[in-house]
């Protein structure tokens, strides 16, 4: 049976001179070995929150985790100490971040860091370890590998850095990566190198890989399945092509419609009007009562306003938390 | 009547360092005419936004010359560069970088129309809320600072600032960049309308070819400091002919799962280089797959190739007639 990382309820909070306040509730999901599931939804949502509460990296106080479970094989990552922990990160969980730089250190070469990301999990001498090193950096694609393994981040390029991130985190062969918006601070044509890249080094590695991003073409050409985050829960889940050709969930429809579209701009001889989602995201500690979404959505009935809809299984393997499209599927 | 809006020719901008100097707009020419969206579009360090505050004088330029309907707008007088203000606005990716914090956002929006000694207190007040209301801001903004706002709305605010003069021209740099996407489709479709109701011209600079490529008429591709290809928005797509501008095209990714992916080979290599010394002859040669010694050699000059259609590649005739392709 290939390794599985499931999420259940969980429910991450920060507290505030107010009291605390809930940012991520009612999360499930489950990550298979070798498939990719993108999180999607825009700043707020909770999505950031949610990848950083599965490797405990989030600072507590002020955030806690106040329910749920985290089973890798069985165990339930939420329950474990700080040391049994760090022994989870990097062999078995690894997170890549948009930007380099906060978890590279800034006054050692390259080459030292990766060297310790290995020795920190497995017994081997400092030749070996820089060997493998020297030998990830031309896996990520680092020209000159072995010259470059002595230099120091600040002299390296925004995508370089990027990648000598990704040769760390997939130094000890996690079984799941964790990115979180990996690309988001890149140019473009860069972008497109490293998504590349990191589609490569998982079916290569046959990783599972968690995606956390606010881009719908980069969800559209990397994931299998998606999760679609509002206002820290999720509100639809489906595999990919189903998500773009059917989107259950008015919140969903909202961001397909609102993403300007560079093929169909281009064929159609007039510019297509782009659908805008009325209103802005509320804060976590200002939700209106019922759907998290109802207020600035067009299809908002008296019931979304005053009663939280779950996230419920439609149909072919989809979940949407939505009245709307519960009530025309099969009642389970 | 022929005169454009905005002439720009030959503009360079060269910012000495202490590695030497930065060619950050290398000799670029472009022409905006009344009503139109002209996009701009490139990667970091294009020059792409230098680009535009040269034309509204915030940078001055090394060399060149900016026409606003025929009137020279480089070396002219703190007076004649008033009166061109008015005419010319600008909005930025940050408009919370550009809004006083300590001003109300009635009083921002207003602030124009003193300056400019237009109508008295009241009139003023009056088109500040006309302005608020048309934009999407709720009468009560008005009293609220710009603290109070999430980034939509503060760009609403700066839009209205900028509308204040009933100018001709808009150059808006990545108005909606730091925008989640459905409040960028918010913003965009309110530039859309405001144009056709006020024949606004927008110089519309992004980094993100999918939104130049909703908004713009023709669009305007900067690598380096300089323009590598120039085209109406549909025919860009269709008939890409520089490398780079084909590369920028193949490197977005597809908001349709049904698409073909990205695919490994086929991406151009590398970053851009410095524009510090950037490299002889073309500057995209160091990336570009068709690279040959002549472009080592000799900078190609852009060309026309077709109707409003320019290209700076010396291999154009063998791309348009499908000899090389993208590998």
């Amino acid at each position: 049976m290939p390794p599985i990382l499931e999420v259940r309820g969980l429910k991450t909070q920060f507290s505030s001179p107010k009291g605390f306040i809930t940012v991520v509730e009612d999360v499930d999901f489950v990550l298979e070995a070798g498939a990719t599931l993108a999180i999607v939804g825009e700043s707020g949502c909770g999505k950031s929150v949610t990848a950083m509460s599965l490797l405990r990296v989030l600072p507590e106080p002020p955030a806690r985790i106040a329910a749920g479970e985290v089973l890798l094989a069985g165990r339930d990552l939420l329950r474990l100490d700080e040391d049994q922990m760090r022994k989870v990160r990097g062999r078995d969980l690894s997170m890549i971040f948009q930007e380099p730089m906060t978890s590279l250190n800034p006054v050692m070469s390259i080459g030292k860091q990766i060297v310790e990301a290995i020795r920190e999990h497995r017994a081997i001498t400092g030749q070996a370890a820089l060997e493998e090193a020297v030998a990830l950096l031309e896996r990520v694609r680092i020209p000159d590998a072995k010259q470059r393994i002595d230099e120091y981040p600040h002299r390296l390029s925004g995508g370089m850095r990027q990648r000598v991130m990704i040769a760390m985190a997939l130094a000890c062969r996690p079984k799941f990566l964790i990115a979180d918006e990996p690309t988001t601070a890149l140019d473009v044509t860069v972008q497109a190198q490293i998504l590349a890249l990191l589609a490569r080094l998982q079916s290569e590695f046959g990783m599972g890989m968690l995606l956390i991003t606010h881009n719908l073409g980069v969800v559209a050409q990397i994931a299998q399945r998606v999760l679609v985050m509002y206002a820290g829960r999720i509100v639809e889940e489906a595999p990919v092509r189903d998500l773009f050709r059917e989107p259950l969930h008015p919140y969903t429809e909202g961001l397909l419609g609102a993403t300007p579209r560079m093929h169909q701009d281009a064929d159609e001889g007039a510019r297509h009007r782009l659908i805008d989602i009325a209103g802005i995201v509320p804060l976590p500690d200002q939700l209106p009562p019922g759907c998290a979404f109802a207020p600035r959505c067009p299809k908002a009935f008296a019931r979304c306003h005053v009663e939280q809809p779950a996230l419920l299984p439609t149909h072919d393997g989809r979940k949407s938390a939505c009245f709307l499209t519960q009530n025309s599927a099969v009642t389970a | 009547m022929n005169v454009p809006l905005l002439a720009i020719d030959a503009i360079q901008v060269l910012f000495p360092t202490r590695q030497g100097t930065l060619r950050a707009v290398d000799g670029v020419s472009l022409e905006l005419r009344r009503g139109e969206t002209l996009g701009l579009v490139g990667e970091s360090g294009c020059g792409k936004s230098t680009l535009g505050k040269t034309i509204v004088g915030l940078v001055k330029p090394t060399r060149g010359s900016v026409k606003l309907d025929g009137a020279e707008i480089v070396g002219a007088s703190r007076g004649e560069l008033r009166r061109h203000r008015a005419r010319m606005q600008m909005i930025f990716q940050d408009p919370y970088a550009s809004l006083n914090p300590r001003l109300t956002v009635g009083r921002i929006i207003e602030e124009p129309l003193g300056v400019h000694n237009i109508g008295n207190k009241r009139e003023r007040r009056e088109r500040a809320i006309a302005l608020a209301q048309r934009v999407g801001l709720h009468p009560e903004a008005m009293g609220r600072h710009p603290h109070e706002f999430s980034g939509g709305q503060r760009q609403r605010v700066g839009i209205a600032r900028a509308l204040a003069l009933n100018p001709e021209l808009i150059i808006c740099d990545e108005p909606v960049s730091a925008l989640d996407v459905s409040v960028q489709a918010q913003v965009i479709n309110l530039l859309v309308d405001l144009q056709r109701e006020h024949g606004l011209s927008y110089l519309f600079i992004s980094h993100d070819l999918s939104v130049v490529q909703h908004i713009a008429d023709r669009v305007a591709v900067m690598y380096l400091g300089k323009i590598v290809e120039h085209s109406p928005r549909a025919r860009l797509w269709s008939q890409p002919l520089h490398p780079y501008t084909r590369a920028l095209i193949d490197a977005v990714p597809v908001p349709d799962p049904e698409q073909p992916g990205l695919r490994d080979q086929g991406l151009i290599e590398g970053e851009i280089p410095s524009s510090i010394d950037p490299p002889s002859g073309c500057h995209f040669r160091t990336r570009c797959p068709f690279a040959a010694a002549v472009c080592a050699e000799r900078e190609p000059p852009l060309r026309k190739i077709a109707e409003e259609h320019w290209v700076a590649c010396h291999f154009v005739e063998r791309a348009a007639d499908g000899q090389i392709r993208a590998p």
